[in-house]
This record gives structure tokens, sequence and C-alpha cells, in this order.
């Protein structure tokens, strides 16, 4: 890499890591998978950043692959017996009012979605993505996202308790 | 405010809780700037991990070969720093219990071992290939001779779950899938691996088809070892040239492992008949654009 390509990128991670974390903690609803994902995200946009940095933007590729590692990931997980997060390895807190709990169960609920909804619902209401850039990242059409979207809406809000407990994160399937 | 409103609007505050809660580490852009040189040593150090594994395997997981897929080659025992090229093949020794490869990345191991073993079985089970598979570099992937003698089978067959496979691809060395041509065959190998000695336990058949499948990746070399060239020719992008710029066009076997996405592409390591790995990328319209003779 070139020493102006590697300062752009070195540019690039001092600004950008800390909200790609943000997305990889809400697309892996834990902490330690977050690191790994955006740690491997930066490997692979370091390896191909003469092709990052000319794209019209470069977060926007870096973001790319952050969400196919998570596909990639969960991909592998599906196969492996169920995994549950430690109570350490998930943002905890009081709360005396009840609303951080509610706010919980829907974040549990999120990561009990398939991937690709909750990856939508994700760059969607996170990220505020509008649904054709949410498509061409993902390589479906704006309808497919504003289904996938809808769908995981009806499922986030669907009564509580019918949810089996082994299918926790990354292991619901689409 | 609209219920619906009113329930994105929640879900995208308990998002923005949820991702401020944890504070995100401090990534050093130094480090990356230094990864790329060791992903390039990754497949040198994963040859001398499969060296020391069994001396076979790097043979056996395409050490050898290069351009041409020509008669492969035994690598030097574990204290070489890189696989051999000798052209002769050498009498196997039995590889080291206290090598690096325990202390080398398991999973790296664990997967080069998963690949040595499939290629090894997938060219036993071709005549045409055969005369290339020396056993007892296979027979030291494994734990013990019994381990071998179940895991391998009558043949190889027992790697293939009792079928003959000319295609297979290691979504992980938990998930192997088997292909003759294009088609998908029932039954998903598991490769079972002491990390501490870095031999191979054993192997399973599990029913089923592995879950997830790349049908560019099957359709592509499936119907290549199947000579329906044609048929291969309509996975690749335009004006891609496919094997030919690598290997020859008329393939035998095949090998996927190490699946990949990262950029706008995703992509497999890929041993054609017991060669060199390659490397192949598809894009997003499912075509494969590009073919690395070397893996990285």
């Amino acid at each position: 890499m070139r020493a102006d390509e590697a300062e752009e990128f070195a540019a690039f991670v001092r600004a950008r890591s800390a909200s790609l974390h943000r997305t990889a903690l809400l697309l892996t609803g834990g902490r330690h998978a977050a690191d790994d994902l955006v740690q491997g995200a930066l490997e692979r946009a370091c390896r191909h950043w003469s092709k990052a940095r000319r794209a019209d933007s470069p977060e926007a590729y870096v973001r790319r692959i952050l969400v196919n590692l998570a596909n990639d990931r969960w991909r592998g997980l599906r196969r492996r017996p169920v995994e549950v997060p430690l109570a350490e390895d998930r943002p905890s807190g009081e709360d005396p009012y009840g609303r951080v709990a509610e706010r919980d169960q829907l974040m549990r609920r999120l990561h009990a979605l398939p991937i690709q909804m909750r990856t939508v619902l994700v760059l969607r209401y996170f990220d505020d993505m509008p649904d054709e850039g949410i498509a061409d990242l993902l390589g479906v059409t704006p309808s497919t996202v504003r289904s996938q979207a809808s769908r995981a809406l009806a499922k986030l809000r669907a009564p509580v308790g019918r949810t089996d407990p082994g299918q926790g994160a990354d292991h619901a399937r689409i | 405010m609209p219920e619906s409103d009113a329930f994105e609007r929640e879900l995208s505050l308990a998002m923005a809780e949820y991702a401020d809660s944890v504070p995100a580490p401090v990534y050093h852009p130094g480090d990356f700037l230094a990864a790329p040189r060791r992903a390039r040593a990754r497949w040198a150090l994963a040859a001398v991990a499969a060296g020391v594994v069994a001396s076979g395997a790097v043979l056996l997981a395409g050490g050898g070969g290069g351009r041409g897929s020509g008669p492969a080659v035994t690598p030097t025992p574990s204290s070489t720093a890189a696989p051999s090229a000798s052209p002769t093949p050498k009498a196997t020794p039995a590889p080291s219990t206290s090598s690096g490869a325990a202390a080398t990345d398991p999973y790296t191991a664990r997967t080069l071992a998963a690949r040595a073993l499939v290629v090894a079985a997938e060219q036993q089970e071709h005549a045409a290939l055969r005369g290339r598979v020396p056993l007892p570099a296979v027979e030291a992937l494994f734990s013990s001779h019994a381990a071998f003698t179940a895991g391998w089978g009558s043949g190889g067959l027992g790697v293939t779950c009792g079928q003959v496979a000319d295609g297979a691809a290691g979504v992980d060395p938990s998930a192997i899938q088997l292909y003759r041509g294009a088609s998908l065959l029932g039954g998903v190998v598991t490769v079972t691996f002491d990390p501490a000695t870095a031999r191979i336990t054993g192997v399973s058949c599990g029913s089923g088809q592995g879950g997830y499948s790349d049908k560019t990746l099957s359709g592509y070399l499936g119907n290549l070892v199947q000579g329906r060239t044609a048929a291969a020719g309509q996975w690749l992008a335009a004006g891609q040239k496919g094997l030919s710029a690598c290997r020859s066009t008329a393939p035998t076997i095949w090998y996927a492992d190490d699946p990949a996405s990262g950029t706008l592409t995703s992509g497999w390591k890929v041993v054609v008949d017991g060669g060199a790995p390659l490397e192949i990328g598809e894009n997003d319209h499912s075509k494969i654009f590009d073919i690395t003779c070397a893996a990285p």
C-alpha cells in the first residue's frame, strides 16, 4: 500500500471504527463477536483499500464487508451447538422503570431474527440507510428489503413466549 | 403518531441504546497495515503446519503441483520451512507429536487436514488419480491406525459417505458437502480433529446436505469434471476464461474450502486434481469473475 493510501486508511479506521463497532454489536448481539467482526472487516478493508478508496463511499464498502462477515459467521454458527451468550457479553444495567427491560427484550428478539432480517432492520433503523442503499449493499432489490423489514417488524411485534429457547441469536434460519 | 411509527421509533431508540452501551475498542491502524503481510504468509504457514501434521498433508491438500496439476510431491519433514518440490515421492516419516502444528492456529490445521483427507479420498476413488495417493501419508493424518481404518474405509469411500464423489465443499470441517457432477449428494462429512496432537481422530457421515450450498461453485466445477464445458461456462462472468488459465480444463476432481465473503464478492480456495490451491471469486450475480492460480 502506498503511503498516501495507508494514511487514508489510518484516518478511516480512526474515524469510523467506533461506528462500525456499534453496527457490529447490533448484528451479533455480543461484544466479543462484534470486536472480531470489526477486526475482520478492517483487515479485509486494508487488503482491498485501493479498491475501497475508489468506491463512491469507502464506508459503505467496509460496511458491506462487515455485513458479509456477519453472514459468514451466522452460516458457521448455525451448524454448531447452541451458544448462550454469557451475561457479561451482553449490555446490562439496572432498570427502575421497566423501560430498559422492555428494550432488552426487544433486542433479544432482534437477535433471534434470521440474519438477513436482522441486518435489514439494523441498517434501516440504526444506520438510517434508505431501502435502496440497503438493497444495493445486500445485493437484493428494494422490494425485497421492504418485504424483509415488514416481516421482521411483524416478528418483533409478535407475542413473546413462542420462541424456541434453542433459537437464540445466530441460530434462527431464514 | 401511528402505532407502527411509534414501534419503529422505539426500535430505533432501543438499538441506539444497546449499541452505545458497550464502548468500542480502539483499533490501531498500524495493526491492519501489517496484516497483509501476515495474510500472504498464511498459506506458507499453513503448509508448514500441514507438513507437520503429517508429511503427506501438503501433498494431499495440494501443496505440490502448481500449474498443470502434475504429479503430486511429498514435502520434506516438519523441520523444513516450506513444502519440498521434490518430484519423487518419499517414504513418509511418522509425524512428530510434539510438532509446531499444535501451536499453530488449530482451525487452520484442522482445515488443512480435512482438505488433505478429502482430496486424497476423491483421488483414490478415480482410477486416473489413484496412483498419486500415498496411503502411508493419509494414515499419518490420523491419530491411530484404527482411526485411519475406520475413517478411510474401503478405497477412501469411508470419507465420502460410501459414495463416489468427484467434488466436495468444506463449508467448514464439520460440514463437508459431497458432489457428483453438479449434484449435491446426500450425506455430510464431519472430520473430528484433536488440536493437541493435530491429528484426525475420526470421520463421520451425517444425514442431510449440509445446509448452505454454493450453486455457482458446483455449477462450474461440477459440470467441468463431467466434461460439460458449455454448461460450466454459463457460471463464468463475461470475459472470464475459467480454469484454462492455470489448470487443465478437463479436471477429474475438486475440493473447495475456506469460504469467505468480504467485499462485493465471495470466494473459495479450490484444489483441482490434487494440485496447488487456487482461489475462485464470485460476484454478486453468482458468476465466477476471478480465478487466481495460486491462492494467497
